[in-house]
């Protein structure tokens, strides 16, 4: 099964390099949204200290969102998820690939993002940069497993715009808190309080994950 | 020359199955079966249900009332099916090259086979093209490639000759005839086909949903039926 899932993540990344367009878009608005608030809040660097994670995060939660949907709403264009649907063994297989490719693009996205915030700020970064790549690859497979859950039931449904942010963005709270809190006590030079914040996300991606592997094969809408 | 599949006694039965869209009835008490080896053609007019038929027994969709059993076949439960709908269901950032080494890879199944039956319908030239910019045609050759590719028991076939010229539908019906000797289940549908009916073990002449005539020969005189 893990060559299946293999597979059919290079297959999204393949696509997502060839027309980059959501991750290059959401790229954008959050480096926009960072150097901009940064403008705004003028020389105070511990004000902006104080607000950029929780900026850069939500940043990256829009992102999972957007990239989130344009994958799915790839497969399902043109019934190419119904040749997906027949082509494994195991159909927990399209699940997992999904949550790798996005998981794969959020985490390229968190750490172009924090690592914009770290130079913003003028953050010594070698002890801070360090643990902020596991806290950006475990956050974003907490916010992947979230967004391909809810994306795989609502399915092709015509109010999926309008559906897909009002069912993520309360599952999605709890991660964008942990993540923020996580990142706010690394840039302080706290790591022991951020361990907490570690916990809750490797818990959400483990529940979010777990849920979609037990429930996938029944709750993908394929009509 | 396609390769033998294992003789596993693969047989579907479809008893009593309706399908229905809200108020809308797109199948009504359909039953046929079917074996490995065989080539079972619906046919009917626009609407008639045919499309609906064939996800039913692929497993895309599920009936309202009715069951859809299949015995035998290489796992058990569900044999390898590939779907070639109306949609192609490739995606318009990949290639065909790409395509086929994906269903080989998700099938387990040699790669190389899918190039060869890219070929041999006149699509190997454009192995290397993006799919968003093929024509209908060539994406219909691509689809039908990519189905061969990944090895299936059963191919179930949504208008496989529309959109393919003259040379590329005698090279897809060369290919079916390969693949129901080496033991594949081929169930197609389409409006009505004379190429297609020549070849057909049985034809299922299908009205608003309902089987109206079920004929085991191309001789049975299903030409009296009215199916648009």
């Amino acid at each position: 099964m893990l060559g299946d899932v293999a597979a059919l993540a290079m297959k999204d990344v393949r696509i997502e390099l060839r027309s980059p367009a959501s991750v290059a878009g959401a790229l954008t608005l959050g480096l926009v949204g960072l150097v901009v608030t940064g403008l705004a809040a003028g020389p105070d660097t511990a004000r902006l200290r104080a607000i950029a994670p929780g900026l850069a995060w939500l940043s990256i939660v829009y992102a999972a969102i957007t990239v989130g949907e344009r994958l799915d709403r790839i497969d399902r264009s043109d019934d190419a998820f119904a040749v997906l649907w027949l082509s494994v063994r195991d159909r927990r297989a399209i699940f997992a690939g999904k949550i790798m490719a996005l998981t794969l693009m959020l985490w390229t996205i968190s750490l172009a993002l924090l690592g914009t915030a770290v130079v913003l700020l003028n953050i010594d970064p070698s002890p801070v940069a360090v643990a902020l790549i596991p806290l950006a690859l475990i956050a974003s497979i907490a916010l992947a497993a979230g967004v391909v859950v809810v994306t795989s039931t609502v399915g092709g449904n015509s109010q999926r715009v309008l559906l897909l942010p009002v069912a993520l963005l309360p599952l999605l709270a709890p991660t964008l808190l942990a993540a923020s809190q996580a990142t706010g006590a690394l840039v302080a030079g706290t790591v022991d309080a951020s361990l907490p914040w570690f916990g809750l996300l490797a818990a959400q991606a483990a529940l979010f994950g777990g849920l979609g592997l037990l429930t996938y094969e029944h709750g993908a809408a394929l009509e | 020359m396609l390769r033998d599949l294992p003789r596993t006694h693969l047989r579907l039965e479809v008893r009593h199955v309706s399908k229905l869209f809200g108020t809308t009835v797109a199948l009504w008490q359909l039953d046929f079966s079917a074996s490995e080896g065989q080539f079972v053609l619906a046919i009917g007019a626009n609407g008639s249900g045919k499309s609906t038929f064939l996800r039913v027994v692929a497993g895309l969709t599920s009936p309202t009332a009715g069951a859809v059993r299949w015995t035998g076949g290489s796992a058990p439960g569900r044999p390898r099916i590939a779907h070639v709908g109306h949609a192609s269901g490739l995606y318009d950032g990949l290639t065909p090259f790409e395509h086929l080494m994906l269903a080989a890879r998700l099938a387990h199944t040699d790669p190389m086979g899918g190039l060869a039956v890219l070929e041999r319908i006149g699509a190997g030239s454009v192995a290397g093209v993006s799919c968003g910019r093929l024509s209908a045609g060539m994406r219909r050759r691509v689809a039908l490639a990519r189905a061969f590719a990944s090895g299936p028991e059963v191919l179930v076939l949504d208008e496989p000759l529309g959109a393919l010229d003259d040379a590329g539908a005698a090279a897809v019906l060369e290919l079916f005839g390969e693949a129901i000797r080496a033991g594949c289940l081929i169930i197609a549908a389409a409006p009505s086909d004379a190429r297609l009916r020549a070849i057909a073990d049985q034809t299922l002449a299908l009205v608003d949903g309902r089987v109206l005539r079920s004929v085991t020969s191309p001789s049975d005189g299903i030409e009296a039926i009215d199916v648009g």
